[in-house]
């Protein structure tokens, strides 16, 4: 296959945390299949606590598989020993999504992101490790002088910067990316999303962009795979998500979404009542009836698997086939 | 090592400030340099006996400003080289316990699982045995001296340090700049080294000056008891047992070692204190 | 007649360097007034809310004036005391900030409300059930004995507005109330605030660096830079056109799904100034795309005409330019 990363039926569970007495086990990411091809940026949409995190991580390995596999280059990659592994981060990286949180804050901005070159690129000198971080620093539009300062000395946006910097210094081939600017400013996103657009072009780089952010993910990736409970949903072309979802949960993110035209209308309050989701991961049935506007008696007794619905379209619906055209507006 | 520059320097600024914290560094800093070159400078020497002069109170003959002992020995000089004695075995049963309980402590926290399992009952173990009689049977059997009681202290001296420190290293496991040095392939002993240690020195630094006065404490107590330092060398425990025989015939004997020793842990105590505070600021 | 009055508030944080965090500030709310302030880090905006509720940290100062329903706040503890559960209410962006985690959610609502209004507790309970219905809380009934953590976050945030209004405050304080919550639940707090505030006959003052979550819902919009307003108008004509070029710059930045795919995303060049950074012209100067020299040099003053207030030498007009 052409593809450079291949989840196949990836599962990922933690033990629970709350009383001794219930030893449940919340499985974070269920099942999940998907590829992605060299140099593609595919988003991964989804909202706090449905396991798409938990997915980039288990990608570069920071947490372990319960179940499934991963395949790099056509080779598997999960079953690795740590030393081979090890090997191969050259090629995969990771931008943190909190970047006071990411780089360590005894270390010079330099520092932290020379480091990596020190397991990966053993064969560098110190000098010329510094080299190419200030050259990194430049790339990411931070004046390599601010390579001796020290974390708390810059803003997010800047710190972000050097995140992706260090992220790119190995120069791999993969960067997944988590929720790389939900923790900046609002006038700051931009210029991160656009850098990290701008760097993907120029190196040619894969990128898996997550975030909860739909209108971010959708003006950046071409094609984009919505999450839910643990559970990839739908898969689509960005240019046919938008206009004609087939889940009922991306018509409810779609909706979330602010809309010019509507920021000078006075909202009227969602009829929905809250529904208690919160154990919901364990449900027999699709995860999302309990709030699906959509649901049938199926929708709770059996579990939707994802179907191809033609033109590359993946859908974990019962009914999606209904409404061929995608959902309206609600 | 590059600490975070600017986060040290807040705290010492913050320590400049504390007045009361400034005047236990100097009496500290004193102290040390009248133990370390105050028994150069006098006339007498610990073990001299001045035979006219035995058993006098301090200021009453020139020459002997705190004192004598029953032995005619000068009590200032006495004491002063018990303070040696004391401080060394304090600050170096410290520097082990620093040594051994951070690198245990720290590794234990990181690998967590089985391995940090079995390194803290170890720890757990030791923790349980009472310390005095280990101290008594090493004694027996390595025989009294100053090296056997140090070798006995700091035995001991690390297991607490060790336990702060895992505590310590788990929650620095799970901060986003350890993931980022793993996903940049760094191996875990230099996690440990470069991500953890450095990032735990605040407390661990604290602790340690803590620890300096508990050990002199203990010392002490054990000198007193008559399993530490011995006769004729000085020792300020061994300085409060004689004196505390003498308590009422001769009670600067009591006084001087004692007040010495009070002063010492008071100082320590608080700038461990200070130093906490300092390095942990509540506004940021 | 306004409920809330803020004249000059002033907020300086003592270190080692004085930092004022909130600069000369004037703002009032009316009785049904529902107002939001937006701004980023460094803006001011949170220490505003606090100061408003004697909630500053030990090493605040707060200067100015804070007049609620004619009588001060600012220094005045007794005053606050009595206010704070009675007159106002406070949301805040995490529900924890509201919500003990070992006690029942019912007896914290009777609670709030009994020490508010006197009178039974289990008049209070009954009441408890009400407002959690009225927070859209399905069979309201169970979650009067379940603990806070047994609930999701978009659920514990509406009971925290339950028990934020069980004393039936004329002015709540909301602090990012939606932003640790996901999209799909933000919307719908957001609403049910709204109408909370139209049915109560309450006024809110909100706080938040979302543009897009209090279209709808503000009536007015004050936007914060740098501890300074520099924008104030009726939300209406804000949307449509804001004079500030930070507030038209803001505007621009909410990306929404009307932007031309892979067109690069919209952003204000740089990044907002640490609190307590002193400058000798406009504050927005450094990232302003319409600054001129004059910028540089002239700190611009807030104008205040008709019922808009703006801070900048060359505002833009209601197409966009200058």
């Amino acid at each position: 296959m052409s593809e450079l990363l291949e989840l196949r039926a990836v599962t990922v569970r933690f033990a629970a945390q709350g009383r001794a007495s219930d030893a449940r086990t919340i499985t974070a990411v269920d099942d999940v299949s998907f590829g992605l091809a060299t140099g593609e940026m595919l988003g991964l949409v989804g909202e706090s606590g449905c396991g798409k995190s938990t997915l980039g991580r288990a990608i570069l390995r920071l947490v372990p598989l319960a179940a499934g596999e991963i395949h790099w280059q056509g080779r598997r990659i999960d079953d690795l020993d740590r030393r081979r592994f090890r090997n191969l981060r050259r090629e995969l990286q990771l931008v943190f999504q909190d970047p006071h949180a990411s780089l360590d804050p005894r270390m010079t901005i330099g520092e932290s992101v020379a480091e990596p070159l020190r397991a990966l690129a053993p064969g560098l000198s110190r000098s010329q490790r510094t080299e190419r971080a200030a050259a990194l620093l430049d790339e990411v539009g931070l004046a390599p002088e601010l390579a001796d300062r020290y974390p708390h000395q810059f803003s997010g946006g800047q710190l972000q910067r050097a995140v992706i910097a260090r992220a790119l210094i190995v120069d791999p081939r993969l960067v997944v990316c988590d929720e790389p600017v939900s923790a900046l400013d609002m006038s700051v996103q931009g210029q991160i999303v656009n850098l990290l657009a701008r760097i993907r072009r120029e190196r040619g780089l894969a990128s898996l962009f997550i975030s909860h952010n739909l209108a971010v993910v959708a003006g950046l990736c071409e094609r984009v795979m919505v999450m839910y409970v643990g559970r990839i949903v739908e898969i689509a072309a960005r240019a046919s998500l938008v206009p004609a979802p087939l889940h009922p949960y991306t018509r409810m993110l779609l909706d979330a979404v602010p809309r010019l035209d509507a920021l000078a209308r006075r909202r009227t309050a969602t009829a929905g009542r809250a529904v208690n989701y919160t154990t919901v991961s364990a449900a027999r049935g699709c995860a999302f009836a309990a709030r699906c506007p959509h649901a049938l008696g199926i929708c709770h007794a059996e579990r939707p698997v994802l179907q191809p619905l033609g033109q590359g379209r993946l859908v974990a619906c019962h009914r999606a086939s209904e409404w061929p055209g995608g959902l309206r507006k609600l | 090592m590059s600490a975070g520059g600017g986060l040290w320097r807040d705290a010492l600024r913050r320590l400049a400030g504390n007045r009361a914290a400034l005047a236990s560094a100097a009496v500290l800093a004193l102290m040390c340099t009248a133990a370390a070159v105050g028994p150069l400078l006098l006339d007498y020497r610990q073990e001299q006996i001045d035979w006219d002069h035995m058993a006098v109170a301090p200021l009453a003959v020139e020459g002997h400003w705190f004192g004598t002992d029953r032995l005619g020995r000068d009590l200032l000089v006495r004491t002063l080289h018990g303070l040696r004695v004391s401080m060394s075995i304090a600050l170096l049963a410290t520097l082990v316990s620093l040594v051994l309980g951070v690198s245990w402590g720290a590794v234990a926290g990181y690998l967590r699982g089985r391995t940090d399992a079995l390194m803290m009952r170890v720890v757990d173990v030791l923790y349980a045995l009472p310390q005095v009689f280990f101290v008594i049977i090493l004694t027996v059997v390595l025989g009294r001296s100053p090296a056997t009681l140090l070798a006995a202290i700091s035995a001991f001296g690390w297991l607490t340090m060790a336990r702060i420190v895992r505590g310590q290293a788990l929650a620095l496991r799970e901060r986003e700049f350890v993931d980022a040095a793993i996903v940049g392939g760094a191996g875990s002993a230099r996690i440990v080294a470069r991500h953890i240690v450095p990032n735990l020195l605040g407390p661990v630094i604290v602790f340690a000056t803590l620890t300096v006065p508990q050990v002199i404490l203990v010392e002490s107590f054990l000198s007193f008891l008559g399993i530490g330092i011995q006769e004729p060398l000085a020792s300020l425990g061994n300085l409060i047992a004689d004196g505390a025989a003498e308590m009422e015939t001769a009670p600067w004997m009591l006084a001087v070692p004692a007040g010495c020793l009070v002063l010492l842990v008071f100082c320590f105590n608080f700038l461990g204190d200070s130093l906490r505070d300092a390095l942990d600021p509540r506004d940021h | 007649m306004t409920l809330l009055e803020v004249t000059g508030l002033t907020v300086d944080f003592e270190g080692p360097r004085r930092i004022r965090a909130v600069d000369q500030v004037d703002l009032s709310v009316g009785p049904h007034d529902c107002v939001a302030i937006v701004g980023e880090s460094g803006s001011g905006k949170s220490q505003l809310l606090l100061a408003c509720t004697g909630l500053l940290a030990a090493n605040g100062r707060a200067g100015g004036s804070v007049r609620f329903d004619g009588i001060e706040l600012l220094g005045a503890r007794e005053a606050v005391a009595r206010v704070r559960g009675r007159g106002i209410g406070f949301v805040f962006q995490d529900a924890s900030g509201s919500l003990t985690p070992h006690r029942r959610i019912g007896d914290q609502l009777a609670e709030a409300g009994v020490a508010a209004t006197g009178g039974s507790r289990r008049a209070a309970l009954a009441d408890a059930q009400r407002m959690l219905e009225r927070v859209r809380l399905a069979d309201a009934r169970q979650f009067l004995t379940r603990y806070p953590h047994e609930l999701s976050g978009g659920m514990r945030q509406r009971v925290a507005i339950a028990a934020a209004l069980m004393p039936r405050p004329r002015l709540l304080f909301a602090d990012e109330p939606t932003t640790a919550l996901d999209v799909t639940v933000q919307a719908e707090v957001m609403a049910l605030l709204g109408e909370l505030c139209r049915d109560l006959g309450m006024a809110m003052l909100l706080v938040t660096h979302d543009l897009g979550v209090v279209a709808g819902l503000a009536d007015r919009i004050a936007v914060m830079y740098a501890g300074r307003i520099v924008e104030a108008s009726a939300a209406a004509r804000f949307f449509s056109g804001p004079g500030h070029p930070y507030s038209a710059g803001l505007l621009n930045a909410v990306p929404t799904l009307e932007d031309q795919a892979g067109a690069e995303f919209r952003t204000i060049a740089g990044t907002p100034p640490r609190a307590g950074t002193i400058l000798p012209g406009c504050r927005f100067e450094p990232r302003c795309a319409q600054a001129r020299e004059r910028c540089r040099h002239e700190d611009p003053p807030l104008l205040v005409h008709a019922d808009a207030a703006l801070a900048c030498h060359y505002p833009l007009t209601r197409d966009g330019r200058q």
